[in-house]
């Protein structure tokens, strides 16, 4: 009698959540269909039709003109090299500093992470940030793009919190074994950590990805611009024509299928990606077998 | 009596100093830890706060921040008088209320439902389909919306037409422009914004699971009992966090919503800094408000840490 | 672990560097100093005579992804010819405001660069562009290559501290469906009695008499955007509103204190509005929404240049086989009044650095100075022959596909380029599309509808602050009765609203100005 309640109620509880998480998807879905099929669909098509999920008239000329594009190649091994580099850098920074924030019994470790936070809040805006950049001598090379953010104040502190969580005996008994600070990080807390870091790994590639305006801003040499820049400068272009407007300017005019392929393709890296990283937040940290 | 007082003293003393000796040993690696992100900020963050005395300035970059007229709190006065700062300060309020009520608790919501899925297909698809609007950028979110909501062609309302029901034609409402604002937020970024919680959830030691449903409680109950509490710290200090920002609602979506005809409900500090300072290059005014915005988040992160801490939990410092 | 020893390494350079240079904070400022002294003193007697290899560093803006590799054929034309190394700083056009004024607060300004009107008030007596008045009479291509008064325009007495940013003052007209006038059973307009009464009728038949012959109400008659910026000049000319600012009897007023004029304008948009003639949704819509919908056969009027009008018949025959954009003259208002959209051109400048070497100076007005003749313009449009293009055997040139990535045009078009309407004709553009343009273009000429404050909105210091907020809040008022949300007189309460917010001010502070520059 008991037993069928429970299993009862349980039935209604996953109905429930299945048809609002189908629904939920189907929102998302369509929508973004309606970006990836534009893409795909001829400009006419586009003009006339308002929303469609299937085009009747199938052409790849989006991303052929895309790929064509000087500038896409090049762009986009910069994109890569940036993303890359700058990723490991504020990875290893950020998990170091944050597990070393993590000790409750760190002095000084209430004034660090202050120091941190207040960083959210403040900020000395683009000149000044400019002038330090420069006279470092960054200008004009990737470490403008990685060094001033090596550090993502937010997820610093999530990322401490991660670690904080982690029950105190398993630090004590690696201790007694006669770990050394380093060893233990190593050779128990990164793995332990895979679920987080995994997550903020995402997270700094996608920031990377997605630079433009410090690239624009630091990098002088258009030839180091990142794949953000020329994707945004197809994506904004009509409405800043002001620059030109008393030209008659053969602009170079996109089609909104290049536009649209011009989101798939910026999106597209982080979506194969992605898999990799996400089986670490199903397998979570393992804790529970660690402790039996 | 006393002997044994003044042994323990010594005892106490030396135990101090080899503590503290002890102490250096076992810190100096984690000092070493945190020394490479400490330089980042204080190199790249907190060097260039030398900025902000530009906004008791009237600044022109030829002359510099040491070159330049000293205003003192000029640029405050204007915009603590400025007419319409009450209409921005009620909006900006106002989104940021709307935003941590439905678009905050969204991510986590939905995290909590996905964690209850079994069928790991449907848990691995759903989970890639939604962070994906994440890549789409504001100005086609926008652009799609137009295109599914425009009262005359707009997808939706040839669709309603169809099955016979009332037109939607609130788009250009401006009582309508919070909510839109906020639907089109929550259905770009909760996805992405779920990925925290995901990893939080992970964690999770499954035998806490077992043992609760031996005690025979329901998925209702598990959620309230383990789930919940394990993301308690996370979301805590994801809120706070969120509080810093209270009074700063980014610039570009609410731009690109924005009308003559619904500043009234829209105009909030980001939008107005762009039109009187980045658009007239009066970077000094900017400047200020964009420090007034920073005070009260400060405010509020301090108050909100305090309340954390004191009632047990660990805040962001 | 290597990795984070790596990191360690590179703080720990980075921190030596800072303890090198920490006193520098001031060097921008310093520099210049140093730079403005010696511009004054030594240009006079520097005699470049071309000997010298130079770097020079120009600064264009990059639109829509647009620049040139760095072995372009153009430049390494520029190279051989004033032997030098040119190097093309190409800067994203949306940013290029925030990348100028880092650069100029890090005292790192490129040689030769542009700078918008307000930045060249700004900025003009920091003693960083170079005076080229002195040098002009040594440079006579240039010094004829624009009008006098724009060379004039907004420098100092005596001075030429910024060449004109040129651009085609009446650049567009409105073009207009001419199928589905036809179709609408409605006479051609004739440019001679062509009137608003006429421009309403033809926009209530795209409006409601199924223009496309497609069966469905699928069309709008008058389209604009939720600022009532697009389409609408012509109009505002024609119920007789300023462009931004008007001369009467001597004093400049602006279009916002125009009462009879504004409540005509926003009656007629009104009207078309309640009558369903006027696109429902274009509070929803910006500048490009309403251009999509002229492209995709959805509303019948943009407005325009002669290459738009070709590129979107093409566009739209695509759409329907029968489409045929034509030209259309303003609609003349009820008090005889009409014109086309008109920019000011000339108070957005083009500058020489004045902090560096004379010499460099010297080669950058030699260049100009070539760049403006008949030769000059040609390459800077054409490219360099069997390169972009190749004469075939009967007399006429070809362009060859190298100029779709190669993009030749640009740094004229975008960068620097002499007065002449006829930028967009190349040594391949057939005479016939050379003779329609040119027509297009004096068509145009016609009916200006000029913006007489002659930039000196710089000058107000209220102007900067309020201006766009007060216009902002103007706009609010005049949407509030074209939708019928307020009545027309309404416009006199923002009106007041307006003088009082700043307006005055702005007004005065205007014609004190206007008085100071036509004394000096």
């Amino acid at each position: 009698m008991k037993t069928r309640r429970i299993f009862g109620s349980e039935r209604y509880f996953d109905v429930l959540v299945y048809t609002l998480l189908v629904l939920w998807g189907a929102a998302i879905l369509f929508p973004l269909l309606y970006v990836l099929m534009t893409s795909f669909a001829t400009e006419k098509e586009y003009l006339t039709r308002g929303f469609f999920i299937i085009p009747k008239e199938w052409t790849m000329d989006a991303y052929l003109y895309l790929m064509g594009n000087d500038s896409f190649a090049q762009s986009f091994m910069n994109a890569v090299v940036i993303t890359a580099v700058g990723t490991a850098i504020s990875i290893s920074v950020t998990t170091i500093m944050a597990y070393g924030l993590s000790k409750k019994w760190l002095k000084g470790r209430t004034l660090f992470n202050f120091l941190v936070v207040f960083t959210m809040l403040f900020s000395g805006g683009l000149i000044p940030t400019y002038l330090v950049v420069k006279e470092f001598g960054m200008i004009d090379t990737f470490w403008s793009l990685w060094l001033p953010g090596a550090v993502a104040p937010f997820y610093l502190i999530v990322m401490r919190s991660f670690f904080s969580s982690i029950p105190h005996e398993l630090e004590e008994s690696a201790r007694v074994d006669g770990c050394g600070e380093w060893r233990m990080f190593f050779s128990i807390m990164l793995p332990l950590s895979k679920a987080s870091i995994a997550t903020f790994v995402l997270f700094y590639m996608v920031g990377y990805w997605n630079t433009y305006f410090s690239a624009l801003i630091y990098l002088n040499d258009s030839n180091m611009w990142p794949l953000q820049v020329f994707l945004r400068q197809i994506l904004v272009l009509n409405q800043s024509m002001d620059g030109s407007a008393t030209l008659m300017e053969q602009v170079i005019t996109y089609t909104p299928g290049a536009k649209m392929a011009a989101i798939v393709v910026s999106a597209l890296p982080m979506m194969i990606i992605y898999p990799f990283l996400q089986k670490h937040f199903n397998k979570g940290m393992l804790l529970g077998s660690l402790k039996g | 009596m006393r002997s044994s007082v003044t042994e323990m003293r010594a005892a106490n003393e030396s135990r101090t100093s080899s503590a503290a000796a002890h102490y250096i040993k076992r810190a100096f690696p984690i000092y070493l830890m945190v020394l490479p992100g400490l330089l980042s900020i204080v190199l790249f963050k907190y060097l260039p706060m030398f900025g902000v005395l530009i906004s008791f300035q009237q600044y022109s970059p030829f002359r510099g921040i040491w070159g330049s007229e000293w205003v003192g709190l000029d640029h405050f006065v204007r915009l603590f008088t400025e007419q319409q700062f009450v209409t921005l300060l009620k909006n900006t309020l106002f989104l940021n209320l709307i935003d941590i009520c439905f678009y905050f608790p969204a991510p986590i919501i939905f995290a909590l439902f996905l964690n209850e899925v079994r069928a790991r297909w449907f848990k691995a698809t759903l989970q890639t389909v939604v962070y994906l609007p994440h890549f789409v950028s504001m100005i086609v979110v926008v652009g799609i919306t137009v295109v599914l909501f425009a009262s005359e062609f707009g997808g939706i309302n040839q669709w309603l037409d169809v099955i016979g029901l009332p037109r939607y034609e609130g788009l250009n409402d401006p009582d309508h422009f919070r909510w839109i604002w906020l639907l089109q937020n929550i259905w770009k970024e909760v996805g992405w914004s779920a990925i925290i919680y995901l990893a939080a959830l992970a964690s999770i030691d499954p035998t806490l699971y077992e043992a609760a449903k031996m005690d025979g409680a329901n998925r209702w109950r598990q959620i309230w009992h383990i789930t919940l509490p394990s993301l308690a710290q996370v979301i805590l200090i994801l809120f706070i966090l969120r509080l810093g920002s209270f009074i700063d609602i980014g610039f570009e979506h609410i731009f690109l919503l924005q009308n003559p005809l619904n500043l009234a409900v829209s105009d909030v500090f980001d939008t107005y800094i762009y039109r009187i300072g980045v658009q007239q290059g009066e970077f000094s005014y900017t400047t200020a408000v964009g420090l007034f915005k920073s005070v009260v988040g400060l405010v509020l992160v301090l108050t909100a840490n305090a309340i954390a801490k004191r009632s047990g939990k660990e805040g962001v410092y | 672990m290597r990795k984070s020893i790596a990191m360690l390494l590179a703080t720990g350079l980075v921190v030596t560097t800072l303890a090198g240079c920490s006193g520098n904070e001031k060097s921008p400022a310093s520099n210049h100093a140093a730079g403005n002294n010696e511009g004054k003193t030594d240009n006079a007697e520097v005699v470049d005579d071309g000997t010298e290899k130079l770097t020079l560093t120009f600064m264009p803006e990059s639109w829509s992804g647009g620049k040139w590799r760095e072995d372009h054929p153009t430049i390494k034309y520029l190279n051989e010819k004033f032997n030098i190394d040119l190097k093309l700083m190409w800067t994203d056009g949306p940013t290029y405001v925030d990348k100028l004024n880092v650069m100029a607060a890090s005292g790192s300004l490129p040689d030769f660069y542009r700078v918008s009107a307000d930045n060249f008030g700004k900025w003009q007596n920091e003693g960083i562009f170079m005076d080229v008045a002195p040098y002009l009479d040594q440079y006579p291509n240039l010094a004829k290559a624009f009008p006098e008064e724009q060379w004039k325009m907004l420098n100092p007495a005596g001075k030429i501290l910024g060449m004109p940013s040129w651009g085609i003052e009446v650049r567009d007209s409105y073009q207009i469906r001419a199928d589905w006038i036809r179709n609408a059973g409605l006479p051609m307009p004739k440019e001679e009695t062509f009137n608003v009464d006429e421009f309403y009728e033809i926009m209530k038949a795209f409006a409601l008499n199924d223009p496309d012959k497609n069966g469905k109400k699928d069309t709008v008659g008058f389209a604009t955007d939720n600022t009532l910026s697009g389409n609408t000049a012509q109009l505002r000319a024609a119920f007789g509103l300023a462009n931004g600012w008007k001369l009467v009897d001597g004093k400049l007023i602006p279009q916002f204190v125009q009462s009879k004029e504004q409540k005509d304008f926003l009656g007629f948009l009104r009207k078309m509005y309640a009558e369903g003639i006027m696109d429902k949704d274009f509070l929803s819509k910006k500048g490009a929404n309403v251009y999509e919908m002229f492209q995709a056969g959805k509303s019948g009027l943009w407005t325009h240049h002669p290459l738009g009008l070709r590129t979107d018949t093409e566009k739209l025959k695509g759409i329907d086989p029968n489409a045929e954009l034509i030209q259309l003259a303003p609609p003349i208002g009820p008090t005889g009044l009409r014109g086309n959209p008109t920019s000011l051109v000339g108070a957005n400048k083009v500058v020489i650095n004045g902090t560096i070497d004379p010499k460099k100076q010297q080669r950058i007005l030699k260049i100009l100075d070539w760049w403006v003749t008949d030769e000059g313009t040609d390459i800077m449009k054409s490219g360099i022959e069997g390169v972009h293009y190749t004469k075939e055997a009967d007399g006429t040139y070809k362009e060859t596909p190298l100029v779709e990535t190669d993009l030749p045009r640009i740094l004229n078009n975008w960068f620097f380029l002499r007065a002449d309407v006829n930028l967009g004709t190349y040594r391949w553009t057939k005479p016939e599309i050379a003779e329609f343009d040119n027509t297009f273009n004096e068509n145009n000429a016609k009916y200006p509808w000029k913006p007489e404050s002659g930039g000196l909105e710089i000058y107000s210091e209220t102007y900067s602050k309020k201006w766009n907020d007060l216009s902002t809040k103007f706009t609010e008022a005049q949407l509030k009765i074209v939708i019928g949300e307020s009545p027309v007189d309404s416009i006199d309460k923002a009106i007041e609203e307006w003088r009082a917010g700043g307006g005055d001010q702005i007004i005065q502070e205007m014609n004190d100005a206007y008085a100071k520059n036509k004394s000096k």
